[in-house]
């Protein structure tokens, strides 16, 4: 996909949370970690998300905070 | 219109304010800028409680202040009405004693809303036997602002009429300040240092820095460009005017724009209700192809027009034009080489429409002076 955010990771549905309007998807990407999207209940219908489907996390760099522990 | 220029400087070494500008003759002018840039002063000589060094300034046509021809008019007679921070009411008197102090100032001559269409546009005819100590912030305020309309000034100042109430209340008074503005018309100067009440209420922005004007001009044009200290927030984006093309109540709202639309999950009212939306930068994203299988709700077709650096850093904004309406992404400079991103070049803008939730306008304002109460809440 030839799109501006520079990072996109593959990975794996883990689960599909709808609420009112937004739909928590968890994404697992390896290693135990997962990462967590907010996209409208309707994406998640027309992408036919659900736990086991492969999909990526699409992340603009600059939406990404860093933290050190 | 409002013509506004002045000169002075506190002390001998101290802070020097130069600026000069015109307002338009009815809407919100906002004068916005960080703390202690000049904005309450300019506001201070306007209402003639400070007496700048120099200066002329004219209100409806008359000069008020001409300082090369000795005018200095006493500040009641500018018929400039104040609203500041603290409502400023009179403690021992009603809240519609108080409302008709404004009411007996005015001048006979002037004409303006009367008392009952005060009261309704406001929502205090309820709190009208109350002492102000018994309201709440918010209705405070309120009150303050019908006692400012019902002098019938020819120019409303406010400074910073929100900043002491907390969000909740903040959120309260909002849509009466638009209601009033699009009642009233009047030329407004609103000082404020919040982003989101300049996006929500003013037309005419006026930004400053250090006691100079940096740039004024409508508030949508400004927060397109990229060369303002505006574009180095975290909320730098274009603003566009929307109306509510579409609200079903199971799915996402429609908001429709010049050259296109957006859909979100933001309730701001039904089909016609008119709105404007900030629209970030960083939530905008840019493919060189339609984009397939992605969750992404909004994909606007659009042409590629600058490309200009954002800051010191790795980033740039990269302007679009969406038909006649203009966006601005925030990307990387690597995004811009691995894409061959250039002008001219059509582009698919990329706008998740779960991220309107932080920043909206509470009234619509289209262009300067349309003043269609359309998008009113009920009182």
């Amino acid at each position: 996909m030839k799109l501006s955010a520079r990072n996109v990771i593959p990975g794996t549905v883990v689960s599909v949370t709808k609420g009112a309007t937004t739909a928590h998807v968890r994404i697992d990407i390896g290693n135990g970690v997962t990462v967590t999207a907010a996209i409208t209940n309707e994406a998640t219908d027309e992408l036919g998300l659900a736990p086991g489907k492969k999909a990526s996390a699409v992340i603009k760099a600059s939406d990404v905070m860093v933290g050190v522990e | 219109m409002p013509q506004i220029v002045l000169k002075h400087r506190f002390g001998r070494d101290g802070f020097a304010l130069d600026v000069a500008f015109d307002a338009p003759e009815t809407g919100v002018t906002a004068l916005f800028g960080p703390s202690g840039c000049g904005k309450t002063s300019v506001l201070a000589a306007v209402a003639g409680l400070l007496r700048p060094q120099e200066g002329r300034i004219a209100i409806g046509g008359d000069v008020v202040l001409d300082t090369a021809r000795r005018i200095a008019l006493a500040p009641e007679r500018r018929r400039c009405a104040v609203v500041f921070q603290d409502a400023r009411l009179f403690p021992h008197l009603s809240v519609e004693t108080n409302l008709r102090y404004g009411l007996r100032r005015a001048p006979r001559s002037a004409e303006g809303p009367g008392f009952d269409e005060v009261v309704a546009l406001l929502g205090i005819a309820h709190l009208l036997g109350r002492r102000p100590a018994g309201l709440s912030g918010g209705e405070r305020q309120r009150v303050a602002l019908g006692r400012a309309l019902l002098a019938r000034p020819r120019l409303l100042l406010m400074d910073e009429p929100l900043a002491a109430l907390d969000a909740a209340r903040r959120a309260e008074v909002l849509p009466f300040l638009a209601r009033l503005r699009d009642v009233a018309r009047l030329p407004i100067l609103y000082v404020t240092h919040a982003l989101d009440e300049v996006d929500a209420l003013a037309d005419h922005l006026v930004l400053m820095d250090r006691g100079r004007v940096l740039a004024d001009g409508p508030v949508a044009a400004l927060a397109a460009r990229t060369d303002l200290p505006l574009a180095a927030r975290r909320d730098a984006g274009v603003l566009l005017d929307c109306t509510v093309g579409e609200a079903p109540a199971d799915a996402l709202t429609r908001l429709d724009f010049p050259g296109g639309a957006l859909l979100t999950i933001l309730r701001p009212g039904p089909p016609g209700t008119r709105l404007r939306v900030r629209v970030r930068a960083r939530d905008v994203a840019v493919a060189v192809s339609e984009p397939q299988g992605l969750s992404t709700r909004n994909v606007l077709r659009g042409t590629l027009t600058d490309i200009q650096p954002a800051g010191e850093g790795q980033e740039v904004f990269v302007r679009l034009a969406i038909g006649p309406s203009e966006l601005l992404a925030r990307i990387t400079r690597d995004s811009v080489q691995r894409l061959q991103l250039h002008t001219g070049m059509v582009v698919w803008a990329l706008v998740k429409a779960v991220t309107f939730d932080h920043r909206m306008g509470t009234a619509a304002t289209g262009a300067a002076g349309s003043g269609a109460p359309d998008a009113l809440p009920a009182a």
